[in-house]
């Protein structure tokens, strides 16, 4: 189908995925040598170990994500929106430093050690295993199910909760039978970056020693130094993701999940009795563990190493962090609607698929996506200086190749908010509009867009916070003497001087709280 | 709110908008651009007084050294950077084999940095050492009963040894020390004994081997030296304490040892560095002894320079013989070293 819109989706599609497809070209002409010898060796060890992982995560922050978001949605209690608040914040915790946090208090020899010797108990145990890293992965991730498939609850609850109930349905019919099929695009897409963020962790699984996947690739390309064969690697776990995306969007093929109807408030169950006691307890374990611990170390942390770390160039590496995060989230948000309004009115098979291509940068891991990266822009660099345009590097290394990465990156986050997002607006408007002689753009703006609102604010803050804690693209591609908090927070812990980092670690919660206390406050979610 | 509405937001959002592509840095023409590995308090001191003393500025680049490399690499004769700073020695022999350094001719190094820390033709320059030793907990070991890194695959070891994974580029140099002396098949054999010996999967950081062996998890530790200067100079309590369970053994001494496995901090210059001069004024100075009592007070890292006594807190821990062999020797075997881990389930 001819149209004006496609191309510039097509085009932009291309752009994002150059450097993937540099990669993979790449990978191609491997030694097969090096990978006889992984297979020979350990590749069975990291195929399980991601396996593990990606079922033990994927299963743990489905329940926790979607079961946090059920009981703050349908049910009312005291501090409730205390606690929709505070349910998001572990996402404010980058995973790796969570890592750190917890081998540092539960680790041998530390806090909580001593604290069991000086009451007697002598008993050790070991906590850098895959079972920590399953709990701290869980606890890190399962913001992002809380987040997407809260904000899908919210609008059907009130378009559909009340005819549901008035036509003599229960509670609980209503909500397994209506409410979570209708949610399946928001909870399969939030899962989706859920499991394309484990699969690509390396912080947390090198210092646990988990062989996953992306482990594996550093081996290969730094160990062995065959980078084809690490690339590879890349490509194996990155198809292995593309598959179950295209399964999805396959199974779901063409069902509807459109609502539209009164927004009559409605009037949540009250709880009582022992249920309000364990829906607190259940309730209060993310927050605990997943904040309110890593905040008491870190703040305590903070406060002593404050005088030390905080000099003229704090200000600046702040200023970096949210600068480049809200540029990028910014850019991404703009785009992916564009391009989620193009699949919208022209449906069509490859424009269906789209986005699953533009999410392809959340697979692979950071250090893998940054080689492509380089490729581009020097290859475009040297195009320019043969042709007498620039003499030196001129977007090799510049603030914009880290722009670029962000947005390759982390698409799939934007891509994902605004398709659930565009799912549940009925195309019966568009037509509306479009009938009544507005075109396409008009009818986008006039729209689509105020409806979208939420939806985009939404995904703007989601893709703040992932920019944010962003390690890998930022450290290797970053424009000389650039530093934002999240670098500075692991070149630290790299080094092994844990403390320092406190400060960094606080000032990226500081910052996501802020837009986060936005979307809660205005009850977008 | 009228006030907020005078603001001229579009423009101002286009300004942010466009700012990216307005390139930063005017053409600065004295100064040296640095990608670094090493990401210690000891070097932004350093990077600051010898801006102070030579009047060049430092820009700096840091990242793990295998990406930073791989950057080097596509930049080809475009890169910016006129130096590679990194740690170990397989990385700088990597790089050299890359063809990503130049040689460079300096007098004042040749002088001052032994041979076996450089590299023969000039291509790279060890500025600090670090000694890969055996820590034990002084409960439950005689130091009088370690001798070498051999001696470790001992039965008596069953369940008894600490160390970080084989991601670690200090085990795999270690092993690839081995694997120079005694040939691969011995140090298969090496790694196997080891690895059956472990007191617990690798994992975690040397600090965390040391504090697993002062909760009185295995008998001996395979860590570097500086990290047990940091856990001794830790403003942390338990730290301090862990330091103060743990002592310090080199092995490999005698007169038929062959020595304690040392590996290096190092830096060449670039291959297509823009600014070569003061490339090598910047390497002179970090072996210069003003430097080097930096590294050793600040990173508890041993002198490169020949000239230089190490710190007092390394001095306390003894003379000892280090292993002489040409580093550049190691850098060959590092991908062998890293197949026997695999082979071996040294994971």
């Amino acid at each position: 189908m001819l149209n004006r819109w496609s191309p510039f989706s097509y085009i932009l599609t291309i752009i994002i995925l150059l450097p993937i497809v540099l990669v993979v070209n790449h990978a191609f002409g491997s030694e097969t040598q090096t990978l006889i010898h992984l297979k020979e060796t350990v590749l069975w060890e990291y195929v399980s170990s991601t396996l593990i992982l990606v079922f033990a995560v994927g299963f743990c922050t489905l329940v926790l994500g979607v079961g946090t978001a059920y009981l703050t949605t349908f049910y009312h209690f005291r501090f409730i929106n205390l606690f929709v608040f505070a349910l998001a914040l572990p996402f404010a915790i980058p995973t790796y430093i969570m890592g750190y946090i917890y081998s540092d208090i539960f680790g041998y020899f530390n806090h909580f050690h001593l604290f069991l010797r000086s009451i007697g108990i002598k008993e050790y145990f070991n906590v850098l295993n895959i079972y920590s890293v399953i709990i701290i992965m869980t606890l890190a991730l399962y913001p992002y199910i809380y987040l997407i498939v809260k904000a899908s609850f919210e609008k059907s609850k009130s378009a559909l909760l009340n005819p549901a109930l008035s036509l003599g349905g229960s509670r609980k019919r209503v909500f397994f039978e209506i409410i979570l099929p209708l949610s399946r695009p928001a909870i399969v897409g939030s899962l989706a970056l859920v499991v394309m963020e484990t699969i690509s962790e390396y912080g947390i699984t090198e210092y646990y020693n988990v062989k996953t996947l992306t482990p594996a690739i550093f081996n290969t390309w730094f160990g062995l130094h065959d980078s084809k064969s690490a690339t590879y690697l890349a490509v194996i776990a990155m198809v292995m993701v593309l598959i179950v995306l295209i399964v999805e969007r396959y199974n779901r093929g063409k069902a509807s999940y459109k609502i539209e109807g009164a927004n009559g408030e409605v009037k949540k169950e009250l709880l009582k009795g022992y249920k309000l006691y364990v829906s607190y307890f259940l309730l209060s374990l993310p927050i605990i563990f997943g904040f309110l611990i890593p905040l008491i170390w870190i703040s305590v942390y903070s406060y002593e190493y404050a005088t030390m770390l905080v000099d003229d160039k704090f200000l600046t590496i702040l200023g970096n962090s949210f600068y480049s995060s809200a540029l990028s989230a910014f850019v991404i948000i703009v785009l992916a609607f564009f391009v989620g309004y193009t699949s919208r009115i022209y449906p069509t098979v490859i424009n269906r698929y789209i986005g699953k291509a533009l999410s392809l940068g959340f697979t692979m891991p950071g250090a893998v996506i940054a080689i492509g990266i380089i490729m581009l822009f020097i290859n475009i660099d040297k195009w320019l200086i043969d042709n007498y345009i620039t003499t030196k590097l001129f977007l090799g290394g510049s603030f914009f190749t880290l722009l670029f990465a962000y947005i390759v990156r982390f698409f799939a986050i934007g891509v994902n908010t605004v398709e659930s997002g565009f799912e549940r607006i009925s195309i019966d408007l568009n037509r509306a509009s479009r009938s009544l002689g507005f075109n396409y753009f008009k009818t986008m703006l006039k729209v689509e867009l105020p409806l979208m609102r939420n939806s985009l604010l939404f995904g703007f803050i989601l893709l703040f916070m992932a920019t944010i804690k962003e390690l890998p693209l930022t450290l290797v591609l970053r424009p000389f003497n650039y530093e934002t908090l999240a670098t500075k927070t692991y070149l630290l812990a790299n080094a092994q001087m844990l403390h320092e980092t406190a400060i960094y670690a606080l000032s990226i919660i500081v910052i996501s709280l802020i837009p986060l206390s936005i979307i809660i406050t205005k009850r977008h979610i | 709110m009228k006030i907020l509405s005078k603001i001229p937001l579009r423009s101002l959002a286009m300004i942010l908008l466009l700012a990216p592509l307005v390139p930063l840095e005017a053409n600065d023409v004295n100064e040296v651009n640095i990608y670094t590995h090493r990401h210690y308090p000891s070097d932004e001191i350093l990077f600051k007084k010898f801006t102070k003393t030579s009047g060049i500025k430092v820009n700096v680049v840091q990242a793990n050294a295998d990406q930073i490399m791989k950057r080097l690499e596509e930049e080809g004769k475009y890169t910016p950077a006129d130096i590679l700073l990194t740690v170990d020695v397989g990385r700088l022999t990597y790089a050299k084999e890359r063809g990503l350094l130049q040689p460079i001719k300096s007098k004042y190094l040749e002088s001052v940095i032994p041979s076996n820390l450089r590299d023969a033709e000039g291509y790279w320059f060890g500025v600090t050492k670090r000694a890969r030793v055996i820590v034990y907990n002084i409960d439950n070991v005689d130091p009088k009963t370690l001798s070498t890194y051999e001696a470790l695959t001992d039965e008596k070891y069953k369940k008894g040894i600490l160390t970080q994974s084989s991601s670690s580029v200090y085990n795999q140099s270690l092993l690839a020390s081995i694997i120079a002396h005694k040939g691969a098949k011995e140090a298969k054999i090496w790694a196997e004994g080891i690895r059956s010996n472990f007191a617990r999967r690798p994992t975690g950081s040397d600090r965390d081997q040391m504090r697993a062996l002062a909760a009185g998890i295995g008998k001996v530790a395979i860590v570097n030296t500086y990290y047990v200067g940091q856990l001794i100079n830790s403003k942390s309590f338990s730290d301090k304490a862990v330091a103060e369970m743990i002592g310090i053994f080199f092995p490999n001494q005698g007169d038929d040892g062959r020595g304690t496995h040392i590996n290096i901090s190092g830096a060449g210059v670039t291959k297509y560095a823009k600014h070569r001069e003061n490339a090598i004024k910047f390497i002179e100075f970090l072996a210069s002894p003003e430097a080097q009592k930096v590294f050793t007070n600040v990173n508890y890292e041993y002198p490169a320079n020949k000239n230089v006594a190490p710190s007092k807190l390394l001095q306390s821990w003894g003379k000892f013989k280090e292993d002489k062999i040409e580093l550049y020797k190691l850098g060959k075997y590092n991908v062998e070293a890293v197949k026997i881990f695999n082979e071996v389930g040294w994971y």
